[in-house]
């Protein structure tokens, strides 16, 4: 075998020579001192290039990046489909209530519409108080408030619209559990 | 790279909207993305100002991948475009190579002579790992470029190839020669 080129020294080091190939070059290395060392100085070349540390990067550079991304909207379609898929869920939830009690087919349309009613006054009531109890809040928390809005935007850019109104729906179901509880402990006269 | 989740998941979410793999992407690649970028530019801020901005482009073009295309080859090619554009402005030949030849199977370049002191021997690897950050500087961009994703970001020729949409042989033959140049220079500094 003749000596080895430059290139074909190369495709040696960097594994790329075909088995057969490779073991006649190999056999040729340990019998020819000059190629022998051509070798070593170019494995020496491409093992520190292949070994240089990587350049040190911010810790916070991801986060620094996802800065300059604007938050991502679901799509109309998506928050319709989750609108309408919660409140089936609560209308089913209602239906199934009601069926239990074994009232009427009249009884249950009527009974259905005086619960949506009362539900839709007292969550409008619910959520002025809310917003009233929100604003106190964030007035006490001050230097937080602008913390907290980030936190909220991160929130609804990471959860989709589902995860939202679903959220959104059991809140609204335990605070007027809630409000149900206290509103009859008071009215039986027991300490709430 | 190898990872749980496949790049071409977490691009399916994050054009949905999910912030979360999309930042699962930045955390991925920004190592490597800024070893490339920062051993071309050869100044940290403007490889930072680079990263960041090449990850812009990479999100506003999401819904654009393909995903019979390999991610990383996406990215690298978003960001070699981003070098080229940069290059241009600042007059630096991007394309065109001075020094080199691309026919596929000519022995060319290595004007260094054998048989001087041996690298090896003269100087331990860290040291010469020095020297390669130096000498780097030294290449012509277009070589330096092929030598970092070969050597630095260890991407095969064949995706270098198609990063660069360049023969095999020709990015084989371009890499060859800044190895060779890159020995030179090294020997000159012994």
């Amino acid at each position: 075998m003749n000596c080895l080129g430059s290139e074909e020294t190369y495709d040696y080091v960097e594994g790329l020579l075909d088995p057969e190939r490779r073991k006649a070059v190999e056999a040729h290395l340990d019998s020819c001192p000059g190629c022998r060392a051509r070798f070593e100085e170019r494995r020496l070349l491409v093992a520190a290039a292949e070994g240089l540390p990587d350049l040190p990067l911010p810790p916070d550079f991801a986060a620094r990046v996802m800065a300059r991304i604007p938050p991502a909207k679901g799509s109309v379609f998506s928050w319709a489909a989750a609108a309408v898929g919660a409140l089936t869920l609560l209308y089913a939830g209602l239906l199934a209530y009601i069926l239990g009690s074994g009232r009427s087919p009249a009884g249950l349309m009527a009974a259905m519409n005086g619960m949506l009613w009362q539900a839709g006054k007292q969550s409008v009531l619910l959520l002025a108080k809310i917003v009233k109890f929100g604003a106190v809040l964030l007035r006490l928390l001050g230097g937080f408030s602008d913390e907290l809005m980030k936190a909220g935007d991160r929130l609804f850019s990471w959860a989709g619209p589902g995860v939202i109104v679903s959220l959104g729906v059991l809140a609204t179901l335990l605070a007027a559990l809630v409000v149900y509880g206290v509103g009859r402990k008071l009215s039986s006269g027991e300490e709430p | 790279m190898s990872s749980t989740i496949e790049d071409r998941d977490l691009v399916r979410r994050a054009v949905r909207g999910d912030r979360r793999a999309f930042e699962t992407i930045i955390m991925r690649y920004q190592q490597p993305l800024y070893n490339y970028l920062g051993r071309l530019l050869g100044e940290r801020e403007l490889a930072l100002d680079f990263t960041q901005e090449v990850f812009l482009k990479a999100y506003a073009s999401l819904p654009s991948y393909r995903p019979e295309y390999k991610f990383s080859t996406w990215l690298f090619t978003i960001a070699s475009n981003h070098l080229i554009d940069h290059w241009r402005k600042k007059k630096i030949p991007a394309t065109s190579l001075d020094h080199a030849r691309d026919d596929e199977d000519g022995d060319c370049l290595p004007q260094v002579a054998d048989g001087r002191p041996s690298v090896s021997r003269s100087y331990e690897l860290r040291e010469i790992r020095g020297r390669i950050e130096k000498a780097l500087g030294r290449l012509p961009a277009p070589l330096r470029e092929l030598f970092v994703l070969r050597h630095v970001n260890d991407l095969s020729y064949e995706e270098i190839a198609a990063l660069k949409k360049l023969p095999v042989g020709t990015v084989k033959n371009r890499v060859f020669q800044a190895k060779e140049m890159l020995r030179g220079l090294l020997e000159e500094t012994i």
